[in-house]
Formats: structure tokens, sequence, C-alpha cells
């Protein structure tokens, strides 16, 4: 395992406070849909911020993030041409599945990696479809991109784009199968609502992000532990007890 | 130049070590770089049962530091020896077993199932995130000593005692520990420390509460060692915020004989490798011509 020197070669605020950044490897970066990446925030930040892959070419990674704290907001100076340090690739990605009609489900920062992963299902001849949430319209991205891919609908809190409510309220009945990312709440209320199998993908703070610190260790049901770093963030449906 | 010291037990080719609790039991660092370049390994609490620690979040990053809650989270002794030790033991590398409990016979127990297993024992009297035992020993001068004895009952190997900060008299803790027949000390453990999440109105970390470290508190650990170090005739391992050679010499020359890093391995994974790398120039920079030769060297 190792670090990469990154070079920024693309950095935009694509919605409110959301920011997408295209870093650009010399080095090979072997990296899957659902994977993520512990990147260096500049001195004096201590702990690395944990980000999805919304996409790999394998010389050149994005990341989607919201400037949440200082980190982050550190992080959206980060001008083109500048060098960011990143470790990974990261956790383990997703599973593609045997079902022919899968629904992605995102809220928020949480869309990006399923964006990566209905590229590989509909390159795998899949029937997509993508539920993505959002608070509201100035925080809606990656629609057009993801309608590339899928049959999608957007829902925000207060119906300012698309449709109104929580996405568990316009969910796909054809869907045999789901892959969800986005905060705790929205995942635990698609597994109580669905009864077709599925994968969280988790979002947890995280201090080494490779499975030492114990920072990020989530309860499973059968009364053990994982850490959403080394052994996630997929998790299928149901092993995880969801916060 | 060398690097080489001794301490009770260990036989050091370089100073660095990684801090309990930052490292697991090698295992992930070891995609990194070969674990034998580093002094010896200081692993994971252990405790007679294991524990599932605390809910997240447990991490929060600070001015220059980082706050964690874990609540010595750890598979227990006996899952430690069988399925944890195998993989170090594949490396030539001292070890030693970091030890909690929530009594005097708690800690005895587990440590005799650990101590022949490694080289030497630290004693966990100082974290500050588990509601029973843990901290209580480390800042009361007779529990402390009550432990350190039936330890060293026990066994089989020196026993070191990491200290906690969250005292007002850390010498009066280490004589303490000394004379209950501590073979060495390790300072310091984390600051209790607090973080408020301003959105939500209350503390970030789940147990309210964490450990402070990482380089915002490297001068009270460089102030406490230095404090004790003329007071006590056992060997100091210093940690708190190393992250550089320089800091090391820092550490050596308050009174250390060894370090141990912790939160820097977050940041750069290969920070310990680079330090001892670093450490022979540093040392010829600040005119010294070993590493046991800066050791108190702040003393006169």
């Amino acid at each position: 395992m190792q670090t990469y020197d990154m070079k920024v070669v693309n950095h935009r605020e694509i919605a409110e406070c959301t920011y997408e950044i295209t870093l650009q490897t010399d080095v090979f970066f072997p990296a899957e849909p659902g994977q993520f990446v512990h990147i260096l925030v500049d001195p004096p930040h201590q702990l690395r911020r944990p980000l999805s892959l919304a996409s790999s070419s394998g010389r050149e990674i994005t990341v989607v993030y919201k400037t949440f704290g200082e980190g982050t907001r550190t992080l959206a100076n980060k001008k083109r041409g500048e060098t960011v340090n990143v470790l990974g690739p990261l956790g383990n990605g997703f599973t593609l599945p045997e079902q022919k009609k899968v629904m992605l489900v995102g809220g928020g920062v949480g869309v990006p990696p399923l964006l990566w992963l209905a590229k590989e299902l509909h390159k795998n001849g899949k029937k997509v479809s993508a539920v993505l949430g959002f608070k509201s319209v100035n925080q809606v991205f990656y629609r057009r991109e993801m309608e590339e891919y899928a049959e999608v609908t957007v829902v925000t809190d207060d119906g300012s784009s698309g449709e109104k409510g929580l996405v568990t309220k316009w969910l796909d009945p054809e869907a045999d199968v789901y892959y969800a990312c986005g905060p705790n709440p929205m995942l635990k209320a698609l597994e109580a609502q669905l009864a077709i199998p599925g994968y969280n993908s988790m979002e947890e703070r995280m201090g080494c992000a490779i499975g030492a610190c114990f920072a990020c260790t989530v309860e499973t049901t059968d009364g053990g532990y994982v850490n959403v770093c080394k052994d996630g963030p997929v998790f299928p449906k149901g092993r995880v007890k969801l916060p | 130049m060398s690097l080489h010291v001794h301490l009770p037990g260990l036989e050091l080719k370089n100073p660095v070590m990684p801090a309990s609790g930052c490292f697991s039991f090698g295992k992930e660092y070891a995609q990194f770089y070969d674990l034998d370049t580093l002094g010896a390994v200081i692993m994971k609490a252990a405790t007679k049962e294991p524990r599932l620690g605390n809910k997240t979040p447990r991490v929060a990053e600070t001015s220059s530091g980082m706050l964690n809650a874990i609540g010595l989270q750890n598979p227990g002794v006996d899952k430690i020896i069988s399925e944890e030790m195998p993989f170090l033991n594949e490396y030539a590398l001292p070890k030693i077993a970091n030890i909690a409990g929530s009594s005097p016979e708690e800690y005895a127990e587990t440590a005799k199932k650990m101590s022949p297993h490694v080289q030497a024992l630290e004693l966990n009297i100082s974290c500050p995130n588990v509601k029973e035992g843990g901290i209580q020993f480390g800042t009361d001068p007779d529990l402390a000593s009550n432990v350190v004895g039936q330890v060293k009952k026990v066994s089989e190997v020196p026993v070191y005692v990491k200290l906690s900060p969250n005292v007002t008299d850390i010498r009066g803790m280490a004589v303490a520990c000394e004379q209950a027949g501590a073979d060495g000390l390790s300072m310091i453990n984390t600051i209790t420390g607090m973080q408020i999440l301003k959105e939500r109105r209350r503390p970030l970390l789940h147990n309210q509460t964490g450990g402070l470290s990482g380089p915002a508190i490297k001068p009270v650990a460089i102030r406490m060692i230095h404090e004790v170090y003329p007071y006590v005739s056992v060997p100091i391992i210093g940690m708190g915020g190393i992250g550089s050679a320089e800091d090391v010499l820092e550490f050596l020359l308050a009174g250390a004989s060894a370090v141990a890093v912790g939160t820097a391995n977050f940041h750069n994974p290969f920070v310990m490798p680079e330090i001892i790398a670093d450490l022979p120039g540093v040392l010829r920079e600040y005119g010294f011509s070993s590493a046991e030769e800066a050791i108190g060297g702040a003393h006169y």
C-alpha cells in the first residue's frame, strides 16, 4: 500500500458547498467503484479526510466533498496545478449484482460513488434506476451525469427540484436489488422499507482508515464489530446495526 | 551513528516505536513497510474479556491534534495471544503488550497471560475513555501502587507504567510507581478534552470527552518528562505529538530513553521509518555521536 502525490487538474463547486476535485497521478492507481481515498489536507490538519471515489481511470481520480468543517474548507482552496497527497485506494468496493433490475439510492454526497457504480452496471447490461435525494435545488448535482446510465428521480426535501419529500417515498417498485449511500437514517429507513436485497455504503469519521485505530468501528447485527474503513465501507443490508 | 538504546527487557536498535492504540497489532502498517525497521512495537491495549468500545463518533480533529474516545476496544487477551501474536512473531522486533483492566486482579490476570509472549508490559492506568478502571488507577498514587505491585508479582518481564497527564502531581505518581516496582515509565497518555458540535449544540464525541493527542500536547509531554526525570532512576518511554526526528531528539533531551509515535501515523503512514532514517542526521547536527548520549541532555 502506498500514498500518491497527485496533481489537481480540475476543481470546481458543482452545487452549494459541494466541490468536485479531479487529481492526476503518474503512478497507476488501481481502484474499484465503492472504494475511497484518505486525502491529506495541508498542515496543521492532523487527520486525513476519507472521501469516496466518484470515478477513477487509474491515472485520474475524481472525488466530491461537502465543505462541512475546517478541513474540507482548506481543501476547497486547493488550486489547479497544486499537489494533494492521497492514501488509497481503501476499503472494499461494491459487489456487482446477479439481478437484472438495480436501484441506486443516494443522499447528498452519497451520490458520487453511485455514479461510478451506475456506469459499471450500465456497461454490464443492467437496468438501472437512481433515486437521488438532496436538501434543495441549490444542492442538486450529478443529475445529468447519472441520466447517462440510469432512469433518474431527483427528490428534494422542499420540492424545489424534482419530487418533494424523502427518497423513501419515491423508490422504484420494480427493482430486485438496491445499493444505497447516504446518511445513516436514510440507510436505516431503506432497510426497514425494502424487502429486496441491498448494499449500504457507510460513512464514518476515521483516523487511520486502514483498520489500525478502531475509530470507525460499528456493531454488527450478530453482536460482533467491523471497521467501516477496512471491512466496508460497503456492507450487505442487515450486516451492520445502523446507528 | 548508533541509534541503539537499552531499557529493561528491551534492546532496541533504534528508540522509535508505535504508541499503543495507534497501530493495532501491526498487520495494517506492515502493508506499508517492514515492521522490523522499528525499534519495537507497543500493541493495542489488552483486557481480560473482549471489549467493543464506545459508540461512534470516536474521533475528532482539533487544533494541531485530535480527540479520541475508542474505549479500549480489543478482542480480549486470549484472542490477542492466539490470533494476533502469530503475525507479530514473524518479526524479530521486541514486543510490548499494553494491559488494561477494571481491578488490580484483572490487570494481574491479563498480565500473567500476556507476559510469556512479550519482552515487556506497559500498564495502561491512564485511559481517559472508559467508565471503569483505566484512569482512576492513574490519578491516585495508592491505587497505582497497588496495581503495579500486583502485576509485578505475576509478570515474567519488565513492567512499564503509562502515566496520565490528567494529574496535578506527575512527579508523585512517577515516584509511587517506581517504589511499587515499576521497571520503567511511559509518558504521557492523552489529555482529557472535549469538542462541541455547534450545529447540534452537543459534544461531538459520543463519549462526550476524549483524549487529546498530537502536536498540541507535545509541550505538556516534554514538561512532564523533564519534571519526572531527575526524581526516578527507571527509564522513560516518551510520547505525545512526536512527528519528526527533531521531536525525538527533544524527548531524549528531556529525559526519555525511547519514544513512541501515535497520531502522526494517521497523517503519514510512513512517519516512523522516515523518523528513523532522519534521526542520525539530526543527532549529528546537534552534536551527538549516539542516541544514548542525548538522553537527559537538557538537565544540568
